[in-house]
């Protein structure tokens, strides 16, 4: 049933113009995967019937029994345009505008054959991280909308995702049949609610789109990059579709049609005349949207739900003049089945979208040229960055791996990704460069030759020979060598392809052990391959022996035991899930007796430390860190690889910094990357810089584990104020200098009111006014904290927005259906790190000690009192 | 300025902890007839005429060493007194008419005291005693027991009181089922009671208890006692009494994997079961830092055993083996500050007696300290393994070793290895510490680490590469493998690559600011080269002509 070939894909490849790279994105249930489906049905590879509900994209098991979408999975399709309509790409378009003005030489596409490499991602927020992997790879985005819930909370965060990418977003509004079926709304209500959602994109759109890009991706129906669709049904329309129809009947052009078939436009049927005003003579006109478009659609609805089929002014004949030809079986078909047919072959869901695509989304070549500068980390001049932004087949090679797939082998995985610029193919002798990996270290380095590249087809894979600059590929032999993701590049010089930032952060954990002490090298290589499969799954030992998993939430995690238990074959031992906190200072420590600098505080108390032999003095003290600045940090937005001098302006600028100050940051950790700072605010010390490494080392030491309870820091600058050395370097070194400058800041950090931070969800609840008490009773009992609630406009629907710790989140979503009966969604999703409320963290009486500190000192196996501040505070 | 009071000494300061006191002596000044009690001179003295032996040294540990000259002068006392009157046996008699002799013997009697004991007291310091030119040691205190090769020693292990009652009542109420297999041990000081409280418990109606005995054999399962056989000693309990240290509860769970190991504490005169099963994690957690790791220091924490200089080459072997670099240094008795000093070591290998081969309870090491046994299991063991045991004596380590070297060999008939291409890289090591992988646990493989074809080196050795003056040279011109003498050096690429301070001079900022915060431009200028001061720390010299400062 294929209907193209390998090598006919292969042909496509190399015409870069030609090729669109694009994921499906959207809440969970808003019908990505059967959109997605109906595409695959076009492309020919499953039969046209089944698609709908056959979930081609969803390739696992427990995918299919639940019915979500757990992985995204690629495929790769074949369009054709009619050529007539090659002249309006939009970037061919705007080529050509732009090349008249330089007066250079304008292009127009020769084939209109296109090759659309399509990637399904899952919808649900505990999956985010497979949305990241699959819009790195890509340079356009189907935002797909249930026309009924509208755009939610995980709509925003991977629109968010998609533009702060720079990935061009089209909207297709989905379930269309919903409104005419379940709701019986009147066109002009269904014309108000597309209306409305395609506003509240457009406000996400307005938010975080690249503002230095300078173009306009807002979305319209006008413009023909929104889409209305049915995809249980098989159909779709954009307005261009059907300004196409009517174009010729009114003898206008398509352009003029399209903006008088959306909007404020009315045909007066009196005059003849299109026109902006909504009345003639007094009386209401009826909106060209409706009459053109809504009107036919609603009436083949009506009529063949009551069976109006046969005669001259039956739906069949009707149908018969819109040229729909239908067969004899098809006809004998009734209600909702022939709907489908009707509407599949009126308005072929698969022609409308991928037309829309093919026009408005960038190809490579397009979108290469402004992606580069974001993706590429290295100096924007080099060879391989000109090579990304030319998309240049024969530059050396740079390619990113997003992720890994498993293969049908044991253990084996496809190394998932794009080739930005050269070409792959089998042979190719590649650095491959992990996430770690820095210009002239060896660290995460390795050399290894490209087994062979594939096409990665959902659930099949099929060789390829080769493949250039602007596709994505499959590569076999790889995957030892790479976690989850990385750069493959050619080039000597070749920095690496910015490393993928997750909305979702792995803040959920549970401890895995073996039932039965000789499986336990089962248990290893289970979470190995555990540690491949999943972006966002994070596979540590603890120091006390513990192998533990973590993951974005319940779900994602629940999913992630399974898949071990699956890939370690063995029974295991799963404890409750914990959660991870984060140690922090929540005030400077002042000195009253002392008086008042200018700026009107007091001089800060500095936490001293000795070194072993007594001859070096280190003083610092600890301050906390805007939670802002943090979240930054943990973006990427201020890192350890900013230029110096202007990471300090933007510290200065934005985090109210001093310049001189901002620039003396040594360092940031834990991991060199984490939101906690070192910043030297000495005057005139010597021999400082020797010792900087040796403070660096102590300090990353100290942030992996802080003094509470072992946890990370967070939102913690450490102000090294001074610091005495023994004139001889022997006495110095690191053996002195490293333990003094962990202890001085485990000092400074118990001396400053320690606190912990724990991780939050901003919780989304779609719930019926009826079972709202129930909401509000749970949100209670679990210390949430509700901050919205809003009427969906037109239902009984109510949405709650609420944060809620997630300590307290466990078994959060049963409780919740029960106290609702089941008429509850909630959807739970990283919001940000916030301060545990439970009392003062040092005193062994309040609640914080005894409900979070003690019970993880415990199950560490470490002294059950935190250590008094004088185990690291030393006498002057 | 408020400062917090200072209640104890700062940690680094401290002894580490993991030198626990072994008697506990309450009073400096002991009557006579309780060092000869505590002490055991009169054995001593019995032992030492018997062997006749002139020079005698006594070892102390350190808390032990005020009643060091309280216990010469006993044993001086009593080596006098046996020579002038207490001629009461046949012997003796028969001595007194050797008395010229003897006189002359009893001129070159002279003793001994030794403290400050190089490495762990538990050992005996035969290199210190052989200073004094011994023939013979008295060690006293807590022993590991360790098979000494030169002298000949009486291990004195000064008994301590214990409340039998107290041990019985909570014996029983542990152990309610006079059935149950039950092994009763002790450390060293208390190791005396045990006859009695075995025949108390006996009598008491427990039927299947096994004393153990003090056995000179650190390989026994019980590192120094006897035991049961071994097909049944996995049924036993074992009663320990006293606190034992982190290497004998390492071992003796290993012994109670489906039974329990209960600890008798003498001071509070109760039992508890221990948490052992946290800590053989915890030890378990520390072999992926193992496998991980690239460079290695093998320690040297003994002099004494006899086996040390055999560890060595094993361990050296063994690492080689595995492409790991591996540095042997000596740093005397261990503290973080020494490790801290070689920062490029990733792993240390402390070869050590048993008892002192766990030297970072605290972990305030910068880097982790491991056993040789712990080495060859994570090295050789795969990933997945070491969770089941601990042992920390010699005979485990070498039989660890020959194990695995049995089970290579056989693998290697069966023809498994296949030929790996040198051109590319291996499979790196998974690192569960992070959940990332390592490309640097192998530093002493020769890998690839640019595409462009190096010159062979063949003829960078007949060419320039002799007469190259330079002292590091990076392999092949491209390759980022340090290269010192032809012979990769993790530690040079280590200062190379990851250390930011790169020597005197580097620290002359080529930008400064002043006061605002405006860059003021200093160009890279260097510091006038001028003489400086010469000599040891303890006072330079500044001119040849000038006194020291």
């Amino acid at each position: 049933m294929v209907n193209f070939t390998v090598d006919e894909i292969h042909g496509l490849m190399n015409n870069r113009r030609n090729i669109r790279n694009m994921s499906v994105i959207a809440h969970v249930d808003h019908g990505k995967s059967t959109l997605s489906d109906s595409l695959v049905a076009a492309a020919g590879i499953i039969a046209a019937a089944k698609a709908g509900d056959q979930r081609y994209m969803d390739t696992r098991k427990d995918e299919q029994e639940r019915g979500i979408t757990i992985k995204s999975t690629a495929i790769s399709l074949h369009a054709d345009i009619p050529k007539e309509d090659l002249a309006d790409i939009k970037e061919i378009q705007e080529y050509n505008v732009k090349a008249e003005k330089e007066k250079k030489d304008k292009i127009a596409l020769e084939s209109n054959d296109f090759l659309i490499n399509l990637i399904d991602s899952p919808g649900h927020v505990d999956f985010s991280s497979e949305v990241t992997a699959a819009l790195r790879v890509t340079d356009g985005a189907l935002v797909v909308v249930d026309v009924v819930e509208g755009a939610s909370v995980q709509t925003e965060t991977v629109l968010r995702q998609a533009l702060s990418e720079r990935i061009k977003p089209v909207l297709c509004i989905n379930k269309v049949d919903r409104t005419l079926l379940e709701l019986q709304k009147t066109p002009e209500e269904i014309f108000l609610s597309f209306r409305d959602n395609i506003e509240k994109i457009n406000v996400i759109i307005a938010t975080y789109q690249d503002k230095t890009l300078g173009q306009d991706w807002q979305v319209s129906p006008e413009k023909g990059n929104v889409a209305f669709a049915a995809a249980l049904q098989g159909w779709a329309f954009t307005i261009r579709s059907f300004a196409t129809r009517y174009a010729q009947k009114f003898g206008v052009n398509k352009e003029k049609m399209m903006e008088r078939l959306w909007g404020d436009s009315y045909f007066n049927p009196h005059t003849k005349k299109w026109t902006k005003n909504d009345k003639h003579e007094g009386k209401p006109l009826n909106r060209a949207f409706n009459q053109f478009i809504m009107d036919p659609i609603t009436k083949i609805f009506k009529e063949v739900m009551e069976d109006k089929l046969e005669g001259d002014k039956g739906i069949l004949a009707t149908v018969e003049k819109l040229g729909v030809k239908l067969t004899s079986e098809e006809k004998a078909l009734k209600q909702k089945p022939l709907l489908k047919t009707i509407m599949r072959k009126f308005l072929p869901a698969a022609e409308a979208i991928l037309e829309m695509m093919v026009i408005h989304l960038p190809s490579p070549q397009n979108a290469q040229a402004y992606r580069a500068e974001l993706l590429y980390e290295g100096p924007p001049d080099d060879e391989s960055c000109n090579g990304i932004r030319d998309c240049d087949p024969t530059a050396p090679l740079m390619l990113y791996v997003s992720k890994m797939v498993p293969t049908s082998e044991r253990g084996r995985f496809y190394a998932f990704g794009r080739v930005f610029s050269g070409t792959a193919k089998s042979g190719l002798k590649v650095r491959i460069q992990g996430p770690n990996y820095e210009p002239g270290k060896k660290e995460d380095l390795f050399i290894k030759a490209i087994q062979r590249t594939v096409l990665m087809m959902g659930r099949q894979a099929e060789q390829i020979e080769s493949v250039p600059a602007g596709n994505i590929v499959g590569l076999v032999g790889i995957d030892q060598f790479l976690v989850k993701s990385g750069t493959l590049a050619t080039s000597e010089t070749a920095h690496n392809l910015k490393v993928m930032k997750f909305s979702v952060s792995p803040v959920v954990q549970r401890a895995v052990e073996v039932k039965n002490g000789s499986d336990l090298p089962k248990l290893v290589e289970g979470l190995k391959r555990l540690a491949k499969s999943d972006p966002c799954v994070l596979i540590t030992t603890s120091e006390s022996g513990e192998h533990v998993v973590a993951g974005a939430g319940e779900l994602h995690l629940e999913i992630c035991l399974n898949d071990l238990g699956e890939f370690a074959g063995i029974p295991l031992k799963i404890s409750d899930p914990v959660v991870q906190y984060r140690e922090t200072v929540t005030e400077t420590p002042r000195d009253e007796r002392q008086p008042a600098g200018p700026d009107g505080l007091h001089p800060p108390i500095y936490a001293l430390s000795k070194s072993p032999n007594k001859h070096n003095r280190i003083y610092l003290h600890a301050a906390p860190l805007d939670e802002e600045l943090s979240v930054a940090i943990d973006a990427g937005k201020v890192s350890a690889k900013d230029d110096f001098k202007t990471r300090a302006r933007v510290l200065a600028d934005d985090y109210g910094w001093d310049v001189t100050e901002a620039r003396k940051i040594w360092a940031f950790g834990p991991d060199t990357n984490g939101p906690n700072m070192v910043v030297d605010t000495t005057k005139a010390v010597q021999y400082l810089n020797e010792i900087k490494d040796s403070v660096v080392s102590g300090f990353q030491w100290a942030s992996k584990e802080g003094p509470l309870c072992e946890e990370p820091m967070r939102s913690i600058r450490f102000n090294i104020m001074d610091v005495t050395l023994h004139a001889d370097a022997i006495h110095r070194g690191g053996g002195q200098v490293i333990p003094t400058a962990r202890r001085v800041m485990y000092a400074a950090l118990l001396m400053a009111k320690p606190n912990l931070m724990e991780p939050t969800y901003l919780v989304e609840i779609q719930v019926p006014e009826t079972a709202m008490g129930g909401v509000y009773s749970i949100l209670t009992r679990k210390n949430g904290q509700v901050f919205h609630e809003e009427q969906r406009p037109g239902t009984p629907l109510f949405t709650i927005k609420a944060y809620l710790p997630v300590r307290e989140s466990f078994g959060f979503t049963t409780d919740l259906r029960a106290a609702t009966s089941g008429q509850a969604f909630p959807q739970l999703v990283f919001d940000h790190w916030q301060a545990v409320e439970l009392g003062n963290a040092l005193d062994p009486l309040s609640n914080i000690f005894t409900k979070v500190i003690q019970p993880a000192r415990k199950r560490k196996g470490l002294k059950e009192n935190i250590p008094d501040v004088n185990e690291y505070y030393d006498k002057l | 300025m408020t400062q917090p009071e200072l209640t104890v000494a700062p940690v680094l300061s401290t002894n580490p902890e993991y030198e626990p006191a072994a008697v506990q002596v309450e009073t400096t000044s002991l009557s006579p007839s309780e060092v000869r009690t505590i002490y055991e001179t009169d054995r001593t003295v019995d032992w030492i005429l018997s062997n006749d032996y002139s020079r005698i040294t006594l070892q102390f540990p350190d808390d032990l060493l005020r009643d060091s000259t309280l216990v010469e002068k006993t044993l001086q006392d009593g080596l006098k007194r046996r020579r002038k009157g207490g001629s009461t046996t046949i012997e003796d008699a028969i001595e007194g008419l050797k008395v010229e002799d003897e006189k002359k013997k009893e001129k070159e009697r002279k003793v001994y005291i030794l403290a400050d004991t190089s490495y762990g007291s538990c050992c005996v310091d035969e290199v210190a005693a052989e200073h004094a030119d011994a023939d013979c040691i008295v060690h006293y205190g807590r022993a590991c027991l360790s098979p000494t090769s030169r002298l000949p020693v009486l291990h004195i292990f000064t008994t301590l009181p214990l409340d039998l009652q107290a041990l019985i009542s909570s014996f029983i109420s542990t152990f309610p089922d006079k059935s149950t297999p039950v092994v009763l041990t002790s450390s060293l000081p208390y190791s005396s009671h045990i006859p009695t409280i075995h025949s108390s418990l006996e009598s008491e109606g427990y039927t299947s208890l096994f004393a153990t005995s003090i056995i000179h054999n650190p390989a026994s399962p019980i590192p120094n006692r006897t035991c049961p056989p071994t097909d049944v000693i996995s049924e036993y309990h074992i009663l320990h009494i006293d606190q034992p240290l982190t290497s004998l509860i390492l071992t003796l769970s290993t012994l109670t994997s489906s039974t329990s190991l209960q600890i008798f504490d003498p001071t509070t005169n109760t039992i508890s079961s221990s948490a052992s099963n946290r800590m053989l994690l915890r030890r378990y957690a520390i072999l992926s830092h193992i496998r991980a790791a690239g460079i290695f220091g093998i320690l040297i924490n003994t002099l004494s055993s006899n086996n040390y200089l055999t560890t060595i080459k094993q361990l050296q072997g063994l690492l080689a083996k595995h492409y790991k670099k591996s540095y042997l240094v000596t740093v005397g008795k261990l503290n973080a500050a020494k490790l801290a000093n070689f920062a490029e070591v990733e792993v240390w290998i402390v070869i050590g007696c048993w008892e002192s081969a766990i030297v970072d309870e605290r972990r305030e090491m910068w880097r982790v300290v491991v056993t040789p046994w712990e080495a060859t299991v994570a090295l050789d063991g795969g990933e997945g393994v070491g969770v089941d045991g601990w042992r920390g004596d010699w005979e485990a380590f070498k039989g660890k070793v020959e194990g695995y070297q049995a089970l290579q060999a056989e693998k290697e008939e069966e023809g498994e290895e296949g030929g790996s291409d040198d051109e590319e890289s291996e499979e790196p090591v998974f690192d569960f510490r992070t959940g990332r992988y390592i490309s640097t646990a192998k530093p002493m493989k020769a890998v690839k680490t640019s595409l462009i074809e190096a010159p062979s080196s063949s003829s960078d050795v007949t060419g320039e590469g002799a007469s190259s003056t330079a002292l590091t040279t990076t392999h092949g011109g491209k390759s980022l493998t340090v290269m010192i003498n032809n012979q990769i050096s993790p530690a040079a690429e280590y200062l190379q690559q990851k250390r930011g301070w790169k020597g005197l001079g580097s620290d002359f900022a080529e930008v400064e600011y002043d006061r605002d915060g405006n860059e003021v431009w200093r160009g890279d200028e260097g510091a006038i080269v001028e003489e400086g001061r010469k000599g040891v720390a303890r006072g330079y010299h500044v001119n040849e002509d000038e006194k020291r400062t």
